[in-house]
């Protein structure tokens, strides 16, 4: 088993899922924490929605799809935040709003441009085994940007999302805060879904936050669950999907699954 | 749950909602010309040929739209409704048909399924992949074996050919439905639409049936070329990166073909472990090609392609072609000479 | 020194106005009591001077900064309302909440030393809480949350502490022991602005009170409210005398 495991690090593609399915990941963990415990975690769903708009756009341009989604979707998450701000509407329901938007944009160019909607349904479910050298360091690089800005403003993060109002009377820009959490979401969630595709890129930032939160019992340990949880997900989903032939996409959703499942246990047990 | 409701919504969206008329081979609709809608290229094709100045063709898929998920909109059932032939490829081609007979009123329409007569083979998979397990490498060498073997058309149905037939069996059950892509099976598609032509136009029916006698002759052409040509190849195993169409013209020249997918869609993600045996099979047989299909974006190939240095080359299924394709005026002779010049190159034929 | 000037302020929600030309001032080393029945917007003219919520008229001034515009927020220590339903479940520690107090005097990037986490040992042991550093907040009572919340305050040394009921959840014994602390720290200087409907006891440690009920019925020192002919007349004798603790004589000895 030892030695197939090292038969499959020789193949280019999938040390280069390991590499950017782990960042993204890693990503997607931080994030998903604190967007589960503001109760916002479904903008991921939703983003991703939007996302498939936008990908249908870069069809019709003939762009590459992330160039035109990584800004527009962007754009769509401070449209959310600005809607469930302004206009009196919940959060969940400004993300279903939105969300469904974007989908019927998708559907619509699929309808005007014709001809591509096998590939804008590649998109639905994504393909971490077929991501190309570009789409590694673009990953690696946007998520190192992630990951330094949620590092730098960890606290700022932390004392927004346990009370927006003390946060405020910190001095904390709360207003930009959560647009900068909402954009790197966006952008998280635009290589998210190259990677694993529409339907599994909630799962990514959501498992690895409930898992923590059923064993955690102070922040720092939260971050540390979520962050390993998640990358031990998708390195273990990627090799048990090697080792018994199984899909990787869904093989990963199963390990978070089953990481969960062992948190809840050792929650209650303990 | 909330994504799995979208996708749902999407999907019959896309399915349901398609903008706009069928493509139109000649715009003068003069009163006398007989209203053809055909639902795949091949047959709007085979059709626009026969009838020529005689009817209007209509190309019932809009262009560029993946063949497998299409159904029918209300518009496109008036569209039939209103025409004098409606020519389908078959059954398990467009299933939607059965429905559709029911609620058609114009008696006159003539319904023309081409796959009348021919022999359907069980739906073509890359053999080996999923259930056989461990001895994976092992089935690879073997379809090789047997390719070799059935080089022969005699040899199509050996023993060992359909003891693997009978094993998709058991997993599939579903019928090929891409008889098309097989000269002999082409014939006598072109045959059946002449023939619907000439019943519903007896006065022009000379013309049309030696239209087609003139077409099949051609087909016969490139069927030879592709014989000469297939029997001196290097390599007799496609790989192939997307759900393989190329079923009856494989088995009827011999070839074997391997794809990464194990399911029928190309939608689904392949395995790591069946992608790594690939890339090592080919870096074993020192292919240097791998091919893919129309309208998807190969990614998978591509992945392929990185790892061995093997080209991407297009086989075309021709089920259904683009607005570009349209307009370079491509035909089905045409792709399929295309088609054998890769597989020359891709198989390394002399 | 001034340390808040409120000056007609007014508050809408909606187009109901909730607070209506309220005028009132503090100097450092005052200890203020806004009292008034449920509904009267005392929390709404804590959070608008805060500038959680926006003045519709009117203007706050805060250490002589418009407050709009004032951004030395490590000068001001807040303790909210506590609620019950907040955030079930949130994964962090007593030690990890009052540490978020410190962050007003940081800048960017807000990081916590180890002489930070001396700071809020310290503070924690003021209060005679450190036993629940460790703790997860989710898991204390209402009590124990609400003197968590006054550590967090407090741990930043701040010069004006601003409390939002801060002692409903508090047991008599532990409210005495709560208000110690305030009254500690407006001797050495601070001030104290504290909202509460518990006008009964509020007498016993607020020199200045302001009584409100959408706008300012009272504002001045507790003498004078005590004496006010006007405010009998408002309040009715009985009602009068509850709030002065005369029958204790408690607030006019101060």
């Amino acid at each position: 088993m030892i030695a197939e495991i090292f038969d499959a690090l020789q193949y280019a593609f999938i040390q280069r899922a390991l590499v950017a399915g782990s960042l993204i990941a890693l990503n997607c963990s931080f994030l998903g924490l604190f967007l589960v415990l503001r109760r916002f975690a479904l903008i991921g769903d939703g983003l991703a929605h939007v996302a498939f708009g936008t990908i249908g756009l870069g069809l019709l341009l003939h762009s590459h799809p992330i160039y035109v989604s990584v800004p527009l979707v962007m754009l769509a998450s401070l449209w959310i935040l600005m809607i469930s701000e302004k206009a009196k509407i919940h959060g969940d329901a400004a993300i279903g709003l939105v969300a469904a938007l974007g989908v019927a944009t998708g559907v619509m160019l699929a309808s005007v441009g014709r001809g591509f909607n096998v590939d804008l349904f590649s998109y639905l479910f994504g393909s971490i085994l077929a991501i190309s050298r570009g789409e590694v360091i673009l990953s690696v690089m946007l998520s190192l940007v992630v990951l330094m800005v949620i590092v730098l403003f960890m606290n700022d993060l932390f004392a927004i999302t346990y009370e927006e109002e003390y946060a405020r009377v910190l001095g904390i820009k709360t207003r930009r805060m959560t647009s900068m959490l909402t954009i790197c979401t966006a952008l998280t969630v635009v290589l998210g879904i190259r990677v694993v595709g529409t339907m599994l890129i909630s799962s990514l930032l959501i498992f690895p936050a409930v898992t923590a939160l059923q064993v955690a019992r102070c922040f720092r340990t939260a971050i540390i669950i979520a962050a390993a949880s998640s990358v031990l997900s998708v390195v273990f989903g990627v090799f048990i999907s090697y080792l018994f032939n199984l899909p990787t996409g869904a093989t990963i959703v199963y390990v978070s699954f089953l990481l969960f499942g062992t948190a809840y246990l050792c929650g209650r047990l303990f | 749950m909330k994504s799995r409701t979208c996708l749902a919504v999407m999907l019959s969206l896309l399915i349901t909602v398609h903008w706009g008329f069928p493509v139109h081979a000649t715009d003068d609709p003069g009163p006398e010309r007989l209203q053809v809608v055909a639902t795949l290229f091949p047959l709007f094709d085979w059709a626009r040929i026969i009838g020529g100045e005689k009817s209007d063709v209509n190309l019932l898929l809009p262009p560029g739209v993946e063949a497998h998920a299409f159904e029918p909109t209300p518009r496109d059932i008036v569209a039939i409704n209103k025409a004098d032939l409606f020519i389908y490829t078959g059954e398990s081609m467009e299933p939607w048909v059965r429905n559709l007979l029911g609620s058609l009123t114009n008696r006159s329409l003539m319904i023309v399924d081409s796959s009348e007569g021919i022999d359907y083979m069980e739906e073509a998979r890359h053999e080996g992949a999923g259930a056989e397990g461990q001895g994976r490498h092992d089935s690879i060498h073997d379809h090789e074996k047997e390719a070799a073997r059935r080089h022969d058309p005699d040899h199509q149905h050996s023993r060992h050919h359909d003891k693997i037939e009978g094993h998709h069996h058991d997993r599939h059950g579903g019928k090929d439905p891409h008889i098309w892509l097989e000269f002999g099976n082409a014939r006598k598609m072109v045959n059946h639409i002449a023939r619907a032509f000439s019943e519903k136009d007896p006065a022009s029916a000379d013309l049309y049936l030696s239209r087609a006698a003139e077409y099949n002759n051609q087909l016969i052409q490139l069927e030879k070329a592709y014989e000469q040509t297939l029997a001196g190849c290097r390599h007799k195993t496609l790989v192939y990166g997307g759900h393989f169409a190329f079923g009856y013209l494989a088995a009827r020249y011999g070839l074997k073909h391997i794809s990464p997918y194990q399911g029928f869609t190309p939608d689904a993600e392949p395995t790591p472990k069946r992608i790594a045996e690939l890339i090592d099979y080919m870096k074993q047989s020192g292919m240097k090609a791998i091919f893919f299909e129309e309208g998807i974006e190969p990614r998978v190939a591509k992945v392929l392609g990185r790892e061995t240095g093997a080209q991407l080359l297009l086989l075309h299924g021709a089920h259904n072609v683009t607005k570009e394709e349209m307009a370079r005026n491509v035909s089905y002779l045409s792709i399929m000479e295309e088609n054998l010049e890769r597989l020359t190159r891709g198989l390394e034929c002399s | 020194m001034k340390v808040l000037e409120a000056e007609d302020l007014s508050v809408k929600y909606q187009d109901a106005e909730v607070l209506t030309g309220v005028t009132f001032s503090t100097s450092s080393g005052d200890f203020l009591g806004i009292v008034g029945p449920n509904g009267s917007g005392k929390t709404t003219l804590v959070r608008c001077i805060l500038n959680l919520v926006p003045a519709a008229a009117g203007s706050v001034r805060l250490f002589g900064t418009a407050n709009d515009r004032f951004d030395e927020w490590s000068r001001i220590g807040y303790v909210p309302q506590v609620s019950d339903g907040r955030k079930r479940g949130f994964p962090a520690t007593v030690g990890e909440i009052v540490a978020t107090g410190l962050l007003s005097r940081k800048r960017f990037p807000r990081r916590l030393t180890r002489k930070d986490c001396q700071t809020v040992d310290e503070t924690l042991e003021l209060l005679a809480i450190q036993d629940l550093k460790g703790r997860m907040i989710d898991r204390l009572s209402g009590g124990q949350r609400q003197r968590v919340f006054l550590a967090r305050a407090l741990v930043g040394e701040p010069e004006l502490l601003l409390l939002d009921e801060p002692t409903a959840a508090l047991d008599p014994s532990m409210r005495d022991q709560f208000y110690e602390t305030l009254i500690a720290f407006s001797r050495r200087g601070g001030t104290v602005i504290i909202v509460t409907h518990d006008s009964g006891s509020i007498g016993r440690y607020a020199a200045t009170l302001l009584y409100l009920d959408r706008r300012v019925i009272f504002f001045g020192s507790f003498q004078q409210f005590c004496r006010s002919e006007r405010m009998t007349d408002y309040f009715g004798e009985h009602a009068q005398h509850l709030i002065c603790h005369q029958h204790e004589g408690g607030a006019l000895d101060r």
